[in-house]
């Protein structure tokens, strides 16, 4: 059941918007108006009601968000210095020109993933798939990806009933990482095995409903575009026209 | 009394309404306790919070006769999500392995207490849907566990199956939780019914008590048990267990 606006807008408003959201994250080189970027995004989630399934799809990146950051901050290093240490064959410095670029990529991802998450938690697979197949791509890439979308879910809840099968029959996973990897072990042979019956199952299911026969398909589903999507598409372009307009004219 | 829960409340992240609501209830040590309600309606949410796999946002679970929480072992509703050794005899052996317990001699004392020490070397992927449950359950068992708490062990098991679980619960001799859609089996086998509804207890009691109430069966989605039905047509008085049912449908069949 769509509980709110942000779901019951139709998929290709939304996928309208997350192009142009992923547009100017990738062309926008300033922190502050990448920070804008993001705060539009959640304005949409707030006014969704989805902040908590939002943050949970992002909780994927807490382990990526730090990784990236020191990475970048380290390796892009150039321009002012705030510190630095040396060690035998190379130097370790924290400097102006590589926090600027750790904190633009990691901006970038943030508005990118963010938008991506937007998308997955308001859309059903089945009207993203048949948004692609009303945007005239061929039914078997729409299909695969709405099949991705489902995917994300779906391993989520699986991952999560085998650490629970696991950690009730006495596994602690707690330690240094290492250890840690190790010991979830028990938790990675059942999710894969799970995940390629899940494979297998899926295509039994589609054979057995004539998959490939099938040359024009037809959709049980409906697409119409609202008011709250004409919105959404004049708020995409007036973003970008904005930016346009700031930095080119 | 094993357990104890205090006016428990829980909402799962995704969601804005709750699965479970100002539930009390008292586990009584020894006993076998079936959570019964259609889809949704907070079965497996109610035992994961008794298995310490979920925390609840308000209200409190208490063990009154133990000093610290008490061992719960918990089988999941698809018993192959928990598998991953070779063998089975291996995947017994995981939980004691886990609590430094002389994992050898229980995982063979398991086997054979839950009547499937033929099966010891066979792959648990490979096994028919009831002896994968009886696998799901050996290897919860291994633990000692204080509590065992199952998710719907008859899921997907037809009515013979069914009762080959049943019978092992009965000679485990354990305070035994477990979720089940089936009324048959919760009449045959439970000491105590608990009806879910939208998350709130409807009812507990005596199976004979709870699941002769068609007003509360047919609020939470149940459907009447067979035995319940059958003394209805022949305005007979429920029998108060499953072989005193059987007793009666020989005296009444004579």
């Amino acid at each position: 059941m769509k509980e709110n606006l942000l779901q019951k807008l139709d998929p290709r408003s939304k996928l309208f918007f997350s192009f142009i959201v992923v547009i100017l994250a990738i062309i926008i080189p300033k922190i502050e108006y990448l920070i804008i970027l993001i705060l539009l995004t959640l304005i949409l989630v707030v006014f969704g009601r989805s902040i908590k399934r939002w943050l949970s799809y992002l909780s994927v990146f807490k382990i990526l968000i730090p990784l990236l950051f020191f990475l970048n901050l380290f390796f892009y290093a150039h321009g002012y210095t705030y510190w630095s240490f040396e060690f035998s064959f190379f130097t370790l410095a924290i400097t102006q020109g590589g926090l600027i670029t750790s904190v633009t990529i990691l901006l970038r991802l943030f508005s990118i993933a963010g938008v991506a998450a937007l998308f997955v938690i308001s859309t059903e697979p089945v009207e993203f798939e048949t948004a692609l197949a009303g945007l005239k791509f061929p039914w078997r890439i729409a299909f695969l990806f709405s099949l991705t979308l489902k995917l994300i879910p779906e391993m989520k809840t699986r991952y999560g009933k085998i650490k629970e099968a696991q950690l009730s029959r006495g596994l602690n996973i707690s330690g240094g990482p290492i250890k840690k990897t190790k010991k979830k072990l028990p938790m990675l042979i059942p999710f894969l095995a799970s995940i390629i019956r899940y494979g297998y199952d899926l295509t039994e299911a589609l054979e057995a409903r004539d998959f490939d026969s099938i040359e024009k398909r037809t959709s049980l589903i409906e697409l119409t575009h609202g008011f709250p999507d004409v919105l959404l598409y004049f708020f995409s372009i007036s973003i970008f026209s904005v930016y346009i307009y700031i930095n080119f004219l | 009394m094993k357990a104890k829960l205090e006016d428990v409340n829980f909402t799962y992240e995704e969601s804005d309404t709750k699965s479970i609501k100002d539930v009390d209830l008292s586990i009584r040590e020894g006993k076998k306790y079936a959570i019964i309600g259609r889809n949704g309606s907070g079965k497996t949410t109610l035992l994961k919070i008794l298995a310490d796999l979920l925390e609840p946002d308000s209200g409190r679970i208490m063990f009154p006769e133990s000093e610290k929480r008490p061992e719960i072992g918990f089988s999941p509703e698809d018993p192959e999500l928990g598998f991953f050794e070779r063998t089975v005899k291996e995947e017994v052996e995981f939980y004691p392995k886990n609590l430094g317990l002389d994992h050898e001699k229980i995982a063979e004392e398991t086997l054979e207490k839950v009547g499937i020490s033929h099966l010891k070397n066979r792959s648990p992927y490979l096994l028919s849907s009831g002896q994968q449950r009886l696998v799901s359950i050996a290897s919860v068992l291994s633990g000692l566990p204080d509590i065992l708490v199952l998710d719907e062990p008859t899921h997907s098991l037809h009515r013979k199956g069914e009762r080959m679980v049943g019978k092992v619960l009965n000679k485990l001799e354990r305070t035994i939780t477990f979720s089940t859609h089936s009324s048959d089996f919760a009449f045959e086998f439970a000491d105590e019914v608990i009806v879910l509804h939208e998350g709130r207890i409807l009812r507990v009691g005596k199976p004979r008590e709870v699941l002769s109430k068609i007003e509360t069966l047919k609020k939470a989605g149940i459907r009447t048990p067979g035995i319940v039905n059958w003394t209805r047509k022949n305005s007979l008085e429920i029998p108060s267990s499953f072989e005193e049912a059987v007793k009666l449908k020989r005296e009444v069949e004579d």
